[in-house]
This record gives structure tokens, C-alpha cells and sequence, in this order.
């Protein structure tokens, strides 16, 4: 399931390392943090991280004061902020 | 060259060696129904997750993506079920649909729907 | 034999590139944005996306409103709509 190296996805991958973003899983967990690491599983490494359900607006659940793991398998997307 | 190697080892080496090759044929993944006979008719779509699709069958691919024109989807009442008699419905348009997710498609054509009374 | 032309499903969202699209999940949740790309696997990349879980009635909630490019996992989506959601 890894993503070849030209397509659209890791050229998206590859620009938006080190940038904060959102991810959400589909159990609806929202984690929002800086993107340290990513592959083509979508597994994803995020520091600074705050976990909310849904959105930001419906407040923080949970502040991680180290790196955070999400499971690619998990993963429902990953967008810029 | 390397069928000399092969010869010099005992039979069951040898064996060994070959058995992978029939094995990794795998099976076959044609399409084992000819999307073709269904194009420009209206046609019922399954979906994995439950959602239910009707409309022409304009495309496919031979991964069963399909291309569905004037799709409507019948949404899934309270009571989880799909029911084509109720009008809970909207229309989609021209549609691409995952053949990752298909779970059924079937003609429309041919088929009625069975009311079954609750009475006597 | 069949018809004269065949729409290939990956060229229609091919054609879809530069314009808005409808992206519905297997679970009651849809996207809308601009399609900027996909791949093999039919990941979408969308811009501007906002994010909705539908309700039985149709009135559709909005979760979130996305900013800048999001890269949408194709592991569960059902419908591609060219054209965005009507």
C-alpha cells in the first residue's frame, strides 16, 4: 500500500513535512500538531500534539508533551492548517 | 546453466524448487461478468457500509470501478434499513463509484420488489 | 461489441482535476473542495475541503471547514461526484 515516489500524494507528503496540520482518524479523533514524520502507510509521527473530537472548537481532550504515533490504517486524512 | 544445478540436487530439493511456481499462479482474476451487457441500462449498486445506488451504467474499468449516470442514493432510514419504496432519496448525478467497495450490482430491469404483508 | 465509448471511472475524475468535487465515505460522512490530484490508490488530494456527516433528514453538518490541501485516505471512499454537492 505505499505510494510510489512521484505521485501526487508524497509530492503533498514531502511539502507538507514540518508544517502543523490536522488528522483525523475514523474513529473521529482529531489530533492537531507539527507533522514530524510520514509514510506511505499514512503512518504519522506529530509533536506539539492537542487531541480533540470532530473539531478544535469543541475543546481540548488532551495535550502530548512528546511525540505522538497514529496508525496509517487509522488514518481518515491529513490536512494542512 | 542453472538447470544443471537443479539436476544435481536430490528430488526432493528438487521438488521443492518447482512447487512454488504452480503455487504463486494464484487464482485468476478476470472479471467473471461482463459489465459490457449492462452498459446505458439502469442497474442497482451495493455498497459496503450499506449504501444503496441505482442509475445507468455508463463505464467501467476492470478493477469494477463503474461510472453511474443519474445516481440516486437511497438513503438508510432510522431503522438501518435501505428500502427503495420509501421516497428518502437524493440524487447524485453522474457518479464514480469504488469498485473497492461494491458489494453487489445487478440489472434493474427484471427485477420487482416483494412486499411482504404483516396481516392475516 | 459494446458500446461505442466506454467512460473509464479514473478518467472521468481525471477530467474532475481543477474543479470541485463530492467525495462520500462508506460511513455518513462528505467532503467537498476542489480536486487537486489522486493516486493508484485513489487518495485525493482537495483543497478548501469542508468536511460534513449527513444526517437521515437531510440536513447535513457541517464539522469543519479545512484550509490549504488535505490529503483524504481512498481506504474508505465510495462516491467520487464531479461538480461538488447539489
Amino acid at each position: 500500500m505505499s505510494a510510489e515516489t512521484n505521485s501526487v500524494s508524497s509530492q503533498f507528503l514531502s511539502n507538507i513535512i514540518g508544517k502543523p496540520v490536522n488528522v483525523k482518524l475514523y474513529s473521529g479523533m482529531l489530533y492537531n500538531g507539527k507533522l514530524e514524520s510520514i509514510d506511505g502507510f499514512m503512518n504519522i509521527a506529530l509533536s506539539n500534539t492537542t487531541e480533540h473530537y470532530e473539531n478544535n472548537a469543541n475543546g481540548m481532550l488532551r495535550r502530548y508533551e512528546n511525540d505522538v504515533f497514529l496508525r496509517g490504517t487509522q488514518v481518515m486524512y491529513i490536512s494542512e492548517v | 546453466m542453472s538447470e544443471t544445478v537443479i539436476q544435481d540436487k536430490p528430488i526432493e530439493q528438487r521438488e521443492k524448487q518447482q512447487q512454488p511456481k504452480k503455487k504463486f499462479e494464484g487464482p485468476k482474476r478476470d472479471a467473471i461478468v461482463d459489465l459490457g451487457k449492462y452498459k446505458d441500462t439502469e442497474v442497482r449498486v451495493e455498497l459496503m457500509g450499506g449504501r444503496l445506488v441505482t442509475g445507468i451504467l455508463k463505464g467501467y474499468d476492470s478493477l469494477m470501478n463503474l461510472v453511474i449516470d443519474n445516481a440516486i442514493e437511497y438513503v438508510k432510514g432510522l431503522d438501518d434499513q435501505v428500502d427503495v419504496g420509501k421516497e428518502e432519496k437524493r440524487e447524485l448525478g453522474l457518479t464514480v463509484v469504488r469498485g473497492t467497495v461494491l458489494s453487489s450490482i445487478s440489472p434493474v430491469d427484471g427485477s420487482n420488489v416483494i412486499y411482504i404483508s404483516m396481516e392475516e | 461489441m459494446s458500446g461505442v465509448e466506454v467512460l473509464l471511472p479514473l478518467e472521468i475524475i481525471d477530467k474532475t482535476i481543477n474543479q470541485n468535487v463530492w467525495i462520500i465515505l462508506q460511513s455518513n460522512r462528505e467532503f467537498t473542495g476542489t480536486l487537486i490530484g489522486f493516486d493508484d490508490f485513489v487518495n485525493v488530494i482537495i483543497e478548501d475541503a469542508v468536511e460534513y456527516i449527513t444526517r437521515n433528514n437531510d440536513d447535513d453538518d457541517i464539522v469543519m471547514k479545512h484550509h490549504g490541501r488535505m490529503l483524504l485516505s481512498g481506504n474508505n471512499i465510495a462516491m467520487l461526484v464531479p461538480g461538488g454537492k447539489r
